[in-house]
């Protein structure tokens, strides 16, 4: 009798796990969550246009999958207050002046961490805590959770006042790539010290790896900005000598010994251009470098001049993509070579800074949508259908939302890993299952011609190596990446005197690897570096961020 | 009597001076009104707070930028390239003025005349993707240079070299349109004087000298001291196009230099304060070479 009382009473509670979850879901079709709106309403945003923009079917920034989307399933109006060039200066001065005017738009998206901060001291932006809480999906929610670095950044005593890029910089360290056809041509081993990566730099230069019997190969890539861009620089070569630098500003943190210090004064530093100053002596580098820029140098991917560069984890999508299209050449990412004595030490920037600060005016009537349009967003795109994720997020169309998410690569990437490991991309789903089939089609060739397959197969694929993002997680997984300490917050010393400060690490470091300096300079250098504000920099990081 | 001339004068000038209004309003507004944003330079200036709510700081941003660790190599190298182009901007036209005035053929005297002008239509955006080609170590002056025997030079990569780059490819660029002036003042010069001097036994070089040259005098001085208020000005187009940081210790200028500390961060006083700078020197120049113009050519605006 009481057993057959516990049996019928845990069948009830059976039977109701089963039809609970049902009432739970209809509870949430009621909620706010993606309600479309009884009225149409009209939203009006700023729009960072873009060269890799690409539009289908006659869409333009005014009607495209986005609007249309949005149109439909919340009823809003997207509209576009104005747009403007985004790799120029062009939107950068079209919102100083909408700083200057207070005139915003209804969704407003601040290119730079100052210009966002601004806006923000000065009232202009909605408090969008209350409507977070009310109308986020659990889902959405769960990204403020993830990444609180990131929404530090727009983070008022914890009300939140806009949403940064939500993902996290790991994946920014440097890598090595190395065309497949010139190590194949000269039967040659990728290298896993720096000794053997210029001893394979001097065969690529003198050994016709293109064997087209010309002399007219360089061994390592390099262009005239070697601290600052992305593109063949310095920074993963100075990471093998625990060097961290990373674009921009370079990387402020906090050493071994508890001491706030900067990446391009360290010691390992000298001992980096010393290396580089004797490859460019024997002609291992362009004698030319100097005068490449980002575009120059990918001129010279395309055209295979160069064979081994130093770049971030998006080679195959830019600029490898280039010679891939032109010769069906393969360039593969491997973890940066060694140097003997040093541990090795990748900058990253802090998960504050983000390419974009999306906030809404003060004076919109429905800070809502904006939550209501990221709903959509992450529904749509991160747990879509295949279909949806080419697309809405496929071909930089995730750029014609008002507002997207950053695809959180370090959850992906390992669920990828194992499914590609065990050969079935079953139980993947959302983004996870179509970089699977990307990195699968690829390989099997069935999308050799698909760019986006390219791009993705080279940050995903396991063989060997692993793509960028494996070796990406290896990376953090030892311990060799490092956060910039400098991120949203800057001193008044910084903001004046960083370009002058650049300027001495650009200038210094090109001028001893050419020779016009010696590298004694180098010390010279770090006492400048350190009198020109650097110094006070460190001082005031050191105060604001103690030592835990 | 005395009032009556200016009355008249007055009313036949009215409708002129209706005329020149809108010119004026449009100068009111966007000359001097935009002049109003230098104070700036005396602010600690965000857009957001804008003219009226940024708090002063007095001279601190003019401070900051004198004491910015390479601003006198800057000064230096804006006023290096800037004299030679002007010197050699004044030479280079009158010198082709004069050998193309000696050409007889009007045809082929017009023809060179378009040619050289062309560059002066280019811009340096454009002019720049040239010389880079042009000037580069596997680039055709330097295979030349090279297949002669003699050692490439690195044009836009050799600190030495680099300003005369950029001196001799703005000559270049500009000695066809500074021509026109000179070209201009040859046409004034009266034609008897030629066949006096001729009377008098004046081979071609002698009336050169003696009449040619004294004729464009005025017009010459004129234009050096017109020049020298360009002193400050490098030519922000060319060099910021042609430059790297490898050449920054000879080739950086005031106005490059600016540009990255007012674009990298937002810094607007700084910068503002960097062109105040510019201008009052400028400012300076202008009144000395106005006296001067006046005293040597006789040139009087006011």
């Amino acid at each position: 009798m009481k057993n057959r009382a516990a049996k019928l009473l845990l069948a009830l509670v059976l039977c109701l796990s089963l039809i609970l979850p049902a009432f739970i879901a209809t509870a949430e079709e009621e909620n706010e969550y993606l309600k479309p709106y009884d009225e149409p309403i009209t939203i009006t945003w700023s729009v960072p246009t873009s060269a890799v923009q690409q539009f289908f079917n006659g869409d333009t920034y005014e009607n495209n999958v986005w609007s249309r989307l949005i149109k439909e399933r919340l009823n809003i109006n997207i509209e576009v207050a104005f747009s403007a060039d985004n790799s120029t200066d062009m939107y950068r001065n079209k919102l100083n002046t909408t700083l200057a005017t207070g005139d915003l738009p209804d969704i407003v998206k601040w290119a730079t961490i100052t210009q966002y901060r601004q806006a923000q001291e000065e009232g202009y932006l909605a408090d969008l805590e209350e409507v977070w809480e009310k109308y986020a999906s659990p889902e959405l929610k769960a990204y403020r959770d993830r990444y609180p670095d990131s929404f530090n950044a727009v983070t008022v005593d914890g009300h939140l006042f806009g949403f940064p890029y939500m993902e996290d910089n790991f994946h920014n360290a440097a890598f090595l790539w190395i065309r497949d056809d010139w190590l194949k041509n000269l039967n040659a081993e990728p290298p896993k010290t720096i000794d053997e990566m210029v001893a394979l730099a001097r065969r690529f230069t003198f050994e016709d790896p293109d064997q087209d019997g010309v002399n007219d190969t360089y061994g390592l890539g390099m262009q005239g900005m070697v601290a600052t861009n992305n593109v063949g620089t310095l920074e993963g070569f100075a990471g093998a000598f625990g060097v961290p630098g990373h674009n921009d500003t370079g990387v402020f943190y906090r050493d071994k010994e508890g001491k706030m210090t900067f990446g391009w004064i360290q010691p390992g530093m000298k001992k980096c251009l010393e290396i580089a100053r004797d490859m460019y002596k024997e002609g291992l580098i362009d004698p030319e470098f100097t005068a490449l820029n980002t575009s120059t140098m990918e001129a010279q991917v395309t055209n295979g001049t160069i064979g081994m560069m130093y770049h971030m984890n998006w080679g195959t999508w830019h600029p490898f993509n280039y010679s891939y299209q032109a010769d069906g050449v393969i360039t593969r990412p491997y973890p940066i070579p060694l140097a003997e004595g040093y541990e090795p030490l990748m900058g990253i920037n802090s998960n504050e800074i983000g390419d974009f600060y999306t906030t809404v005016s003060a004076n919109c009537e429905h800070p809502e949508a904006l939550i209501k349009i990221l709903n959509l967003y992450e529904e749509v795109v991160m747990r879509g259908t295949p279909e949806n994720f080419e697309t809405y997020w496929a071909n930089e169309q995730y750029r014609l939302s008002p507002a997207y998410i950053g695809i959180p690569t370090e959850l992906f990437a390992p669920e990828i890993h194992a499914a590609l490991a065990a050969g079935t991309g079953e139980g993947l789903t959302g983004t996870a299952a179509e970089y699977y089939k990307y990195v699968t089609g690829f390989e099997d060739g069935s999308l050799a011609d698909n760019t986006n397959a390219y791009g993705t197969w080279g940050q995903m694929f396991v063989d060997g190596y692993g793509g960028s993002m494996k070796i990406a997680l290896e990376y953090k997984d030892k311990g060799w990446l490092v956060q910039n300490v400098l991120a949203s917050e800057m001193p008044d010393i910084w903001l004046q005197n960083s370009s002058v400060l650049a300027d001495m690490v650009e200038t210094t470091f090109v001028d001893i690897i050419v020779g016009n300096k010696d590298l004694d300079y180098f010390d010279e250098f770090v006492k400048n570096w350190l009198a020109a504000g650097g110094q006070e920099t460190l001082d005031w990081l050191d105060a604001k961020y103690p030592a835990e | 009597m005395t009032n009556r001339k200016p009355k008249i004068k007055w009313k036949r000038e009215l409708s002129l001076v209706v005329m020149l209004i809108p010119a004026l309003v449009l100068v009111i507004i966007y000359r001097y009104g935009s002049m109003l944003g230098v104070v700036m330079a005396f602010q600690k200036f965000s857009p957001a707070k804008g003219f009226f709510r940024s708090p002063w700081i007095g001279l601190n941003n003019f401070r900051n930028l004198f004491t910015m660790p390479n601003i006198w190599q800057i000064i230096y190298n804006t006023v290096f390239i800037s004299f030679f182009k002007m010197t050699l901007g004044i030479i280079v036209p009158v010198v082709f003025a004069l050998l193309l005035n000696e050409v007889a053929s009007l045809r082929l005297r017009r023809t060179f005349q378009t040619l050289v002008y062309l560059p002066h239509f280019l811009s340096w955006v454009i002019l720049a993707g040239i010389f880079a080609d042009l000037l580069s170590k596997d680039g055709i002056i330097n295979l030349t240079l090279t297949s002669m025997g003699l050692q490439s030079v690195g044009f836009l990569s050799d600190q030495k070299v680099f300003p005369w780059t950029m001196i001799i490819s703005d000559v270049w660029k500009g000695f066809g349109f500074g021509s026109i002036i000179y070209l201009a003042a040859l046409t004034g010069i009266d034609q008897n004087l030629y066949e006096a001097a001729a009377i008098d036994g004046a081979n071609r070089w002698k009336q050169t000298l003696h009449v040619t040259l004294p004729g464009i005098t005025s017009t010459v001085v004129l234009m050096t001291v017109l020049s020298l208020a360009n002193i400050l000005n490098g030519g922000f187009d060319q060099i910021y196009n042609l430059y790297r940081p490898v050449v920054y210790e000879t080739g950086d200028i005031l106005d490059t230099f600016v540009y990255r500390l007012g674009i990298d961060n937002a810094q607007f006083s700084l910068s503002t304060a960097a062109g105040l700078f510019k201008s009052a020197i400028s400012c300076i120049l202008i009144v000395i070479s106005y006296r001067l113009a006046d005293k040597f050519a006789g040139y009087q605006i006011f």
